[in-house]
């Protein structure tokens, strides 16, 4: 069955690159605009892995994925960042996020991080 | 002396530092007289600035700063206490201390410090000796704990991918998932290399552990971006003993220099897990960053050209070879903006003296937080803000909070609260002075922009609150009648609003009368080189920078309506957006013309908040540009942020979001 990926994202064209790298590849992509849809969203369909976008309006990356980990602590989840924030993707690791991509990234190796994530014990 | 004039410039920039780290080492020890870690910074502070300015043959600075050391180890020693005289008298000589560098730096000589001196001799012989020991110094090496029991030590080598970026991240998770399988000793370069990033692709981590070399091996290579693991059995060392086969860094092939600190015990304690907070600098003179910036400029021009060149000419060497140019000219690109990028504490930290002393002359009880110190911004842009938050802060103690009898018999809490705090989003860098003072009065400053004739009293109902406080900031406005001696140095908020704008940033304000007053400057993060998307008119091509664009879709994506007669979109949440023409914003086409099929609609933020929706004929493409400054003659065009060179030679307008609506559109409520 095909796996469910929830892209968090404030910038849309950031969500469609990603989409489009992975929706190639057969996952069903859900979309969410900043950390307070993507929590509501996490609920609704409880995907099987969330990327979060770090820096973004409403609610931070890393505020959502405290939220979405504590109602399922479970949550697979991939941070996306931009150069430089080395520090708040420490602190992403340390709240329970399972990975990073750095962008801008290729698409292979957001396929390779993502298979990665979906195949680790959570 | 001659020769020491090649020094003065680090001496002038070093000791100024120092003096920033007494200041606010006294500053901490108002607040906590009996905390020892500030008063070893302030006689720390004093001790290098009196080396430091007697090697410079200022022998007056040498003297005063003696005496600061001097009275700082008698309090070390704790033969005397922490009064609020003693801050006091130790704030006057740096002030004093500061004046004197910058006497006897450029020769003069004429500031009586004589006064001082005694007051700092008398304090120090004030009462009575008692030498007391010395408070213990930094914690000694601490007793390895032995192994725990039937754990085996292993030596685990770990090779990351060529392509990995933020290696120190990575060493971190490989680190992280060994710590929680048994005990980390020890790393190979130190954990500070590692979290500095100095090491190449290779480094060792040394752990004691009862799991097998296959489940360490599994969990290491869970972590993208590791190429490869080997894991050895080393035997485990009496506990306390240095460990030999990690000594000195051989056995991480191809590591960087050992440490040299590697070796002694005190850095070999358990729990090496990098805190990535620190880190080792270099004085660059900015002139050098500078001339980098503008050749890393050109070198993604050139990047463009051969881009365009590829295109034409099919090949796969050259493409490959193009994509590995890409790779590494965005690396040093991103290295040298990152060269330019300051956290904003080094301009912050001398605002709480200032403050401090402010709300003391006025009589005001103000508690002074500080928030984001570590957002960094370029460095250009820092240097230029420093004027323009000073006078913020004033406003906020003169005007914004009322002395404490006011502010209690208002129920409010007698102590004032001033906040400056940097944030980042996305691109840009928020800086926001706010104050739980007396609050804008809206209406009392709508009337006096009346009566200066900048506004028409009948406008009123097209102005928002926003706008109307945003008034204040146009030149000759004032609404305290006389200027006070602190805020009245001829800086205005005319000349903040102005600076902040020609940074490329902007200015708003909020204001609650009786609850406070909020003042946000939103600056670019960095200068120069941007992510653009490049869109045509048709006629000529325009660069929008990509931080502000939401969104490119079809015309038939999108419903576009129209509402008195000018064109609008319905967005997907329903919201109504005005649509705009590129080419008629240029000044070339019909405004309300409709857009074509073959056209598309792009859709922008033009401000916080605020969306518009553009028709352009052509998608060019997502390219990064670097931004030059307008030409002279075409500065007045509103909506034009820069020109930039393209690949092929040719010249684009880089267009900014935030002016190129202004005055084109009703306002659509």
């Amino acid at each position: 069955m095909s796996k469910t990926i929830l892209v968090v994202d404030d910038a849309a064209f950031m969500r469609m690159m990603i989409r489009d790298i992975l929706a190639k590849e057969g996952y069903v992509i859900h979309e969410a605009v900043n950390g307070r849809d993507a929590v509501e969203k996490y609920a609704e369909v409880s995907p099987d892995l969330v990327t979060m976008d770090i820096t973004m309006p409403e609610m931070g990356g890393i505020e959502a994925l405290r939220a979405i980990r504590s109602a399922d602590p479970a949550a697979r989840v991939l941070m996306v960042s931009a150069m430089g924030q080395q520090r708040m993707i420490v602190e992403a690791l340390e709240a329970g996020a399972m990975d990073f991509l750095v962008k801008p990234f290729q698409p292979t190796k957001v396929l390779e991080t993502v298979k990665k994530c979906l195949q680790a014990h959570s | 002396m001659g020769d020491m004039d090649a020094y003065k410039e680090i001496f002038l920039e070093e000791s100024a530092e120092y003096l920033q780290s007494v200041t606010e080492g006294l500053l901490a020890l108002e607040r906590a007289p009996h905390d020892r870690a500030p008063v070893e910074t302030v006689f720390r502070g004093a001790h290098s600035l009196k080396g430091m300015s007697a090697t410079m043959g200022y022998e007056r600075t040498a003297d005063l700063t003696h005496r600061m050391e001097g009275l700082m180890d008698r309090v070390r020693s704790e033969s005397l206490p922490v009064t609020p005289e003693l801050i006091d008298l130790m704030l006057t000589a740096v002030d004093q201390v500061r004046t004197l560098i910058e006497e006897e730096s450029s020769g003069g000589s004429g500031l009586d410090v004589t006064g001082l001196a005694a007051a700092l001799e008398a304090a120090t012989l004030g009462s009575g000796p008692g030498e007391q020991p010395e408070s213990a110094g930094p914690a000694g090496p601490e007793p390895k704990r032995a192994p725990d029991g039937g754990a085996t030590r292993f030596e685990v080598r770990v090779t990351l991918e060529e392509s990995c970026v933020l290696k120190a991240v990575r060493a971190y998770m490989v680190i992280k998932r060994l710590s929680h399988m048994g005990s980390v000793i020890d790393t190979v370069p130190s954990a500070r290399d590692l979290e500095d990033e100095r090491f190449e692709r290779d480094f060792a981590v040394i752990v004691e552990s009862v799991s097998t070399p296959r489940e360490i091996e599994t969990a290491v290579l869970g972590v993208s971006e590791v190429e490869r693991t080997e894991i050895e059995a080393s035997e485990a060392a009496p506990a306390c003993v240095p460990d030999t086969s990690a000594g000195d860094g051989t056995c991480a092939p191809g590591a960087p220099e050992p440490d040299p600190a590697a070796g002694q015990p005190s850095r070999r304690r358990r729990a090496t897990i990098p805190k990535l907070s620190e880190t080792q600098t270099v004085r660059i003179s900015i002139g050098h960053l500078d001339t980098m910036v503008d050749l890393v400029g050109e070198i993604v021009t050139v990047r463009a050209r051969l881009d365009a060149l590829a295109a034409r000419i099919d090949s796969r060497e050259l493409d490959e070879a193009l994509e590995d140019l890409h790779r590494v000219s965005g690396e040093l690109q991103h290295e040298v903006m990152l060269t330019r990028m300051v956290p904003v504490g080094n301009i912050f930290n001398r605002f709480p003296r200032m403050v401090r002393d402010l709300a003391r002359d006025l009589g005001r009880e103000v508690e002074f937080e500080l928030g984001g110190v570590d957002i960094e911004l370029d460095r250009t842009v820092l240097d230029e803000i420093g004027d323009p938050i000073v006078h913020l802060l004033r406003n906020s103690i003169d005007h914004g909070i009322e002395p404490a009898a006011a502010r209690e018999s208002q129920g409010k809490p007698g102590c004032g609260l001033i906040r400056l705090e940097a944030l980042r989003e996305r691109d840009t860098v928020r800086i926001t002075v706010s104050d739980d003072g007396k609050g804008m009065d809206v209406e009392r400053i709508w009337a006096k922009a009346v009566s200066l004739g900048l506004v028409a009293e009948e406008d009123r109902p097209a102005h928002s609150d926003e706008d109307i406080l945003l008034l204040t900031c146009a030149p000759g406005f004032s609404t305290t009648e006389e200027a006070t001696k602190v805020s009245g140095r001829g800086v205005g908020m005319d000349v903040v609003k102005g600076k902040i704008e020609h940074l490329g940033g902007t200015l708003t304000m909020r204001s609650r009368l009786g609850e406070g007053t909020s003042i946000t400057l939103t600056l670019p993060l960095t200068l120069a080189i941007i992510q653009a998307l490049l869109v045509s008119d048709g006629r000529q091509r325009y660069a929008l920078p990509l931080s502000s664009v939401d969104e490119v879709v079809g015309p038939r994506e999108l419903p576009v309506r129209t509402v008195d007669g000018a064109p609008v979109v319905i967005v997907r949440d329903g919201c109504v957006v005005p649509l705009n023409r590129l080419d008629a914003l240029m000044g070339e086409a019909a405004p309300l013309a409709p857009p074509r099929d073959d056209e598309h609609i792009v859709l922008l933020q033009s401000g916080p908040g605020v969306t518009r929706a553009l028709t352009v004929q052509d998608l060019l493409g997502r390219t990064e540009i670097v931004v030059k400054p307008m030409p002279r003659v075409f500065r007045e065009i509103k909506g034009l942020g820069g020109a930039a060179v393209l690949g092929d030679g040719g010249m684009a307008f880089v267009l900014d979001p935030r002016t190129l609506f202004v005055g084109r559109e009703e306002d659509p409520r």
